[in-house]
Order: C-alpha cells, then sequence, then structure tokens
C-alpha cells in the first residue's frame, strides 16, 4: 500500500519522524499477547457468526451482501428471541383517523410510482453517500449510484450504465444488494423497500407507533428499536394519505445511518425504466452528467430537472433585448443587451451577441464581453478587422445572437438577429459597464499576431501615434511590433527595438498592478538576442530579470504575501520553459544553448521533465 | 476452506498486525489496546457480511481501528490533564531521573497534544507517524479524498510541531 510517488518526504519532516520513533519504541510484551488471543478468539466465534452459517446452508458464497448490523437485528425480531422487543410506544389515545401499519404498507403498494433519495453514512465522522432508487410497476427499478445508473426488472440480469463512461459496465455492488433485496417481485413491499434502502431484511414485526417523535398532526411516526442493540427503525407516515415518506435508520453506537426520503407520483413514462432507451440517450443524447443521470425522467410537478429540459421550458434559445447600441470615434462597436444570457442543452451559456455585421461588408471581431447577473444584462465590443477603415458610417447593423461551436470548422447555428439602424454615433461605451481605458484596437492586434496577419497587423502599428516612454497604447504598440519582428526572424531590428524597450519592460515588470506580470514580457527580446548570436547576453539578461526586486504593497497580511511571492517563482520556473521552447523553435538553438541560457540542463532538470523532446541535441 | 476461515485470511489475516501496531502505538495502555482491539472486532462482527461485499475492507477495519485508538488516547490524555502526573517534562532537564521516565513523560504529553488535535488531523498525523501510509492511504482509512488527507496532515504537523518545540523536542 506504501511506496506511491504521494509519499510525505519523511526525511524532510522531523515532527513526524520523532514522533513515530517515539510511538514506535518499546512495544510491551503483554500488550502483544493480549491482543494476539483477543484475534484468536474473534477467529473462533467467526465461525458462529449467523452470515457464515447461513453461507455453510447456502454451500455456496452469494453473489450479494447485506448490511450485517440490521440482518442480525431483524433476524432477531422475527426469531422473537426476547431480546429484542418492539419500542416502548406511549399510547395515550388511539386517534381514530391514525393509520394502522398495516395501511401504510397497502397504500404504498398502491402507488404508482415512488421515488427516493437515500443518504448512508457509515459512522459519525463518514460523508454521506446519496443513492437514488426509482420504482415503478410491474416491478421495474431504476437506480443511481455513484456515476452508474443501473436498470431491473422483474428478476432478469441487472444492466448497469456509466454516465462518465457512457458506456456499460458491470453493476455497483451497493446496487445489486439493493436489488436483491428488492426481490423479483411484480409489485414491492414497504418492507423490503425498506430492507433495500437500509440494507436489511424484510421487517416481520409490526412497526409500533411513536407518539412521543410524532410532533405534527399531519404525521404519524413508527418505530421499531430494540433494547440490547441500540439500533432503530423510524417510518413517518402522512396521516391522512398513509403514504410513507422518511425512513430513518439510526446506530446509536457508531452514528451510522440510512435516511431515505419517499415521493410519490403517477406513473413515469416506460423508456424511463428501459434500460434500451436509455443506451440510445448515452450514445445520441445530450452532454452533461445532469441530462445523463436523468435522462428520460419527467418530472410530475412539470419542473425542469435537466438542462435539456430547461433548454425546452424556455422554449430553445431566445434572442436578448437590444437595451444600447453605439459607435465609437474610431469604429468600435459596443452593444448593452437585456435578458442577456441562454442556456443550451448541453448547460452551455451565451450572452449578448456572438457577431456583427453592417451594410458596408465589412468584417467585425468580437474583443469584449462581460455579463452581469443582476438584470441578466451584457456588454460586447467589436472592431473591424481592416483599421483603419474609411470614413464611411453603416447606415445599418445587423447583430447576431447565435450558439458557438467548439470544434474546428465548426460554424456558429444562428438563433436570431436583431437590425439596428440608429446608434449613438460617435460614442464611448457605458464606462460602467467597460473600462474607459479599454483598449479594443489593442486586443485586435494580438488577435492579428497571432493569426500571423502581417498586413492588418502593420496597419495597426502604422496608425497607432504616440512615443512608447509616453503613452501606454504606444507601449502595446511596440510589443506588438517586437513580437511580429521576431515571428517574422527580423532578429536585428528586434534586438535593436527590444534595447529600447528593455527599460520600460523592466518598469512594468517590477510594478504592482494588483499582481505581477509575467516575464513572459521579456521573452521576445531573450529570443531575438539569442538568435542574433548574443548567448551570453540573453543568459545575463535572464538572471538579472530574476533577480528584480518587485516590492508588494504595504496592505498585504504575511499569508498573502507568502502566497504571492510563491507564485511568482512558480510563474517564472513555468515561463523558463516556454523561453526555451521558444529558444528551440524561433532561435534555433540547440539544447546546450538553450541550457546555458536559461542555467539549468533542460534535458535532465526536473523542471522540463516531459519537454526534453522539444529540444535538439 | 471454510467461509470463516476463508473471510478471515482474506480480510483480517493480511491486516492483523498493522491493526495491532495502530491501537498499541496510539494506545499504548494495554488495558485500553485490548478494549479498542474488542470495540474494533464487535464492529467486524456486525458488519461482517457488508465487509464481505465492501469494495476495500481492510482500509476500512483500519478506520474503526483508527478511530478508535483516537477516542482511547483523547480519553486518555483528558484523564492525564485531570490528574496529572509527577512533576513534568522540560527538555535539558531531566537530569536525576530516569530516561525511561522522560521518555513515558514526554510521550504522554505529546499524546495529550495529539489528543487536543481536531480528530481528522490527530488521525493523519498518527497514521503517516504509526504506520509510515502515503497519502493515499491515508485517504484511503480515513474516507475522504487526498487532498482533504494532506490538508488535515499538513495542519496537524503544524500544531505538533509547535507542541515538539515547546517540549524541547525539536
Amino acid at each position: 500500500m506504501n511506496g506511491s510517488n504521494d509519499a510525505v518526504p519523511r526525511e524532510e519532516d522531523d515532527a513526524i519522524r520523532k514522533l513515530g520513533k517515539m510511538l514506535n519504541s518499546d512495544e510491551s510484551a503483554e500488550l502483544e499477547q493480549r491482543m494476539g488471543e483477543t484475534l484468536r478468539e474473534f477467529r473462533e466465534d467467526l465461525r458462529e457468526h449467523p452470515y457464515i452459517i447461513r453461507q455453510r446452508r447456502r454451500s455456496r458464497v452469494t453473489a450479494w451482501g447485506r448490511r450485517p448490523a440490521w440482518r442480525r437485528f431483524l433476524l432477531a425480531l422475527a426469531a422473537g428471541t426476547g431480546t429484542v422487543c418492539v419500542a416502548v410506544a406511549v399510547v395515550l389515545t388511539l386517534w381514530s383517523h391514525t393509520p394502522t401499519w398495516a395501511q401504510v404498507v397497502e397504500q404504498f403498494q398502491s402507488a404508482p410510482f415512488c421515488s427516493a433519495v437515500v443518504y448512508v453514512k457509515e459512522d459519525t465522522l463518514a460523508e454521506p453517500e446519496q443513492h437514488e432508487l426509482w420504482l415503478g410497476s410491474g416491478g421495474r427499478v431504476r437506480i443511481r449510484v455513484g456515476t452508474q445508473v443501473v436498470f431491473a426488472r422483474d428478476g432478469e440480469v441487472p444492466r448497469a450504465f456509466d454516465i462518465t463512461t457512457r458506456g456499460e459496465v458491470e453493476p455497483d455492488y451497493r446496487a445489486i444488494e439493493m436489488l436483491e433485496m428488492l426481490g423479483g417481485t411484480k409489485s414491492f413491499s414497504l418492507e423490503t423497500v425498506i430492507a433495500a434502502v437500509c440494507g436489511g431484511e424484510a421487517i416481520d414485526v409490526t412497526p409500533a407507533l411513536n407518539y412521543q417523535a410524532d410532533i405534527s398532526e399531519d404525521l404519524v411516526v413508527f418505530e421499531v428499536s430494540s433494547e440490547v442493540t441500540a439500533e432503530w427503525i423510524r417510518i413517518w407516515a402522512l396521516r391522512k394519505s398513509k403514504l410513507p415518506v422518511h425512513v430513518r435508520v439510526w446506530d446509536a453506537r457508531d452514528g451510522e445511518s440510512v435516511d431515505a426520503v419517499f415521493t410519490y407520483s403517477k406513473e413515469q413514462p416506460p423508456e424511463f425504466f428501459d434500460p434500451r432507451s436509455f443506451a440510445s440517450e448515452l450514445s445520441s443524447g445530450a452532454a452533461g452528467s445532469t441530462n445523463l443521470a436523468y435522462a428520460l425522467l419527467k418530472d410530475p410537478g412539470g419542473r425542469p430537472t435537466t438542462p435539456q429540459d430547461l433548454f425546452k421550458e424556455r422554449a430553445g434559445y431566445h434572442v436578448p433585448v437590444v437595451r444600447d447600441v453605439g459607435i465609437t470615434e474610431d469604429g468600435a462597436i459596443w452593444v448593452a443587451a437585456a435578458r442577456s444570457s441562454n442556456s443550451g442543452p448541453n448547460g452551455q451559456w451565451l450572452f449578448g451577441f456572438q457577431r456583427v455585421e453592417d451594410d458596408l461588408g465589412r468584417d467585425y471581431y468580437g474583443v469584449y464581453s462581460s455579463s452581469a447577473g443582476r438584470g441578466d444584462s451584457s456588454i460586447q465590443v467589436f472592431v473591424p478587422l481592416d483599421y483603419p477603415f474609411d470614413e464611411r458610417v453603416p447606415t445599418e447593423l445587423m447583430l447576431i445572437c447565435e450558439e458557438q461551436h467548439v470544434g474546428p470548422g465548426d460554424t456558429g447555428e444562428p438563433i436570431g438577429t436583431v437590425e439596428v439602424t440608429e446608434w449613438k454615433q460617435g460614442e464611448k461605451w457605458p464606462s460602467s459597464m467597460v473600462g474607459e481605458d479599454f483598449d479594443a484596437y489593442g486586443v485586435l492586434a494580438e488577435h492579428l499576431l497571432r493569426k500571423k496577419d502581417w498586413g492588418r497587423l502593420q496597419r495597426y502599428l502604422d496608425s497607432t501615434p504616440g512615443e512608447p516612454e509616453k503613452n501606454e497604447k504606444a507601449f502595446r504598440r511596440e510589443r506588438l511590433r517586437l513580437g511580429m519582428l521576431v515571428e517574422r526572424k527580423e532578429f536585428d531590428e528586434a534586438v535593436a527595438l527590444g534595447e529600447r524597450l528593455l527599460p520600460l519592460l523592466e518598469e512594468e515588470y517590477r510594478r504592482w498592478q494588483g499582481n505581477f506580470l509575467s516575464p513572459y514580457m521579456f521573452n521576445d527580446y531573450l529570443v531575438a538576442l539569442a538568435a542574433e548570436g548574443r548567448i551570453g547576453d540573453a543568459r545575463d539578461l535572464l538572471r538579472r530579470v530574476g533577480e528584480i526586486e518587485r516590492p508588494l504593497p504595504d496592505h498585504l497580511n504575511k499569508r498573502a504575501e507568502e502566497h504571492i511571492r510563491k507564485s511568482m517563482q512558480v510563474g517564472f520556473d513555468a515561463n523558463l520553459k516556454h523561453l526555451a521552447i521558444d529558444l528551440s523553435h524561433q532561435a534555433e538553438l540547440s539544447a546546450k544553448e538553450i541550457s546555458e541560457i536559461v542555467g539549468v540542463d533542460v534535458k535532465t532538470d526536473e523542471r522540463f521533465k516531459g519537454y526534453s523532446g522539444f529540444f535538439g541535441d | 476452506m471454510d467461509k470463516a476461515e476463508e473471510l478471515y485470511e482474506r480480510i483480517i489475516s493480511p491486516i492483523e498486525s498493522r491493526m495491532m501496531g495502530v491501537i498499541s502505538r496510539i494506545v499504548r495502555d494495554p488495558d485500553d489496546a485490548a478494549d479498542v482491539l474488542q470495540e474494533t472486532l464487535a464492529v467486524v462482527w456486525r458488519k461482517l457480511e457488508r465487509l464481505d461485499r465492501h469494495p476495500d475492507p481492510q482500509s476500512y477495519i483500519l478506520r474503526i481501528c483508527l478511530s478508535r485508538s483516537y477516542d482511547a488516547l483523547r480519553k486518555r490524555a483528558r484523564r492525564r490533564r485531570e490528574r496529572p502526573l509527577e512533576g513534568s517534562i522540560e527538555a535539558g532537564q531531566s537530569a536525576g531521573r530516569g530516561d525511561a521516565v522522560v521518555q513515558r513523560e514526554a510521550l504522554s504529553a505529546i499524546h495529550e497534544a495529539i489528543g487536543a488535535l481536531p480528530p481528522r488531523q490527530g488521525q493523519a498525523v498518527l497514521l503517516r507517524a504509526v504506520d509510515g501510509s502515503t497519502y493515499s492511504v491515508i485517504a484511503k482509512i480515513m474516507g475522504c479524498s487526498e487532498v482533504t488527507a494532506r490538508s488535515h496532515f499538513s495542519k496537524g504537523r503544524a500544531r505538533l510541531r509547535e507542541v515538539l518545540s515547546e517540549l524541547g523536542l525539536m
């Protein structure tokens, strides 16, 4: 059981080592002897265990077990040994309309459909497990245990499916345990259902009314308990309808408990209990564990139970309501919408509009999208891909809401469109929804750099004014230019630009902005230096970056400081991998040269584990 | 092989020594340790049929051993607080007393410290110290996720370090 890679590093752990040493010393011979005797006695006693005796009689080991505590207890009840007695029910008055246990049992049997949510706790501190059980007419059963959905009917071999793998699997032992106890009957008796959900056998002694536990006129409480084992079962039933609604099993010795909550309704459609229909849903139905776990389940009250239902209930997608539209002086379009959120059948969410077209035939790129739960509002900002564009102003905008697909080559499926002919021309977006200094075209330029759309990027670079030392947008522009030069392997120009930008980069790197920026910002310049053969300069620069003091603001507490310092180191190490790959691919350096720059052997260092294949010899 | 023997050999036998080790090293006192083993086996008896079907009965049994042992340790630590031993452990001041006495008192003080930890933290620390368990084993035995086990362990260890340090043992 030991020896996995999650071992606690013992040599680094003085406290635990010392504790272990002290606790593991001088074990008494007397203690060992007494424990050994106890175990031997237990081994002998096992032969007389009722479970073992029954196994012997059966001559073969049954496939499915039962909960022994309850079995033992209920067997004793059935045998009427006198060691077990029915709970002391303080019967002061028997109301005429108080149902008898027999009536509760009868009423349960007549319900067309019953579902139970079962919570099992193995002891006081254990996390509870939750199972779900659905019982239909004709002995049809469906159970959800963990990730499995299990079907059975009338003694047939159960079929089980895993909703995470979407495949057929061997049924979970807990489901089998329940099914065996339910038996292969056409209708379920309350006693067997209680036994199945609670892990015992049929209740052979009539539960007694316990008026002490009865706090409401609507409910009647039955109990079976034991004087000697401290275990009891309590059943709450509705006084008028006589239907049981809650069963609790409690073991006072260790807090082991089972709680089952019952609900009733009209019959589910036949496919709900049909494993073939379920298999078909798994292979072709909506994605998501909620959709699959409750596939084909119809809520009797007409409420949605899955994202798929929710989607249907809302009659599919809707087109958001346009609240405000504007076009900024430099041509960015912003759209504020209400009722903006759409929920898809697979549980995915869409907010506002995804695309914009105009009557001039321009292409737009979405640079910003945000939504606020309050009022279900959203705002999107789009910019024309061709920037700067001519002075023409569109006379019509088409706002498109569409379902977005993520697969390669997928196109969005239109949900609806809104034509707009009036907007706030020359106005910026509302500052309450988008920051005033939001650099929409900077975001576009980053997209163009990623797409290596040099023509459009160059136009952006040429038309964005300002000196990088004085203007933040111009600084961003020059960083994008540096990126473009490196991508285009124009390393001599990149080195010249990098030298100019270095003081600004260092200042930006040092500055706290609610967080610290990643050292990734130096990579383009480092790659350019290395590609120009200045390996030593690249190495020295990287070291200098690693040594830059980055003062934290005063208001942070010690824990936050520690966390940030740790994150900075993690970020620095993570960037070494990106840098090494860029040095290999863009500057075409050997592993030895890369190792010299990053200061460790990239072929063997633990931090580069899994990445060594990126580097040549 | 008889079913009883088969069950014993399959479920109990492989962890006999671990059960005894966990109980005796945590509880120490022979009477208390024997009681804990009895209680554990009583639970095993009651749950035998389920254990026979349990996917990991041994972790379950070890969990019972651990929680019962820990309860006994806490009770004992409480008794000790109510009725302190003569003298107290002071590191570096053991002259005149036998090493065994010092060791026993230090151990009692540590037991008291572990008993004062939140149960899950104390259990995680003990599993590591006594059983040399990895996080995945600690998680299995405690019936929680590995992340939770790590969290319990590291919190318990931090507190234990403080105590050992206060006792002059670190």
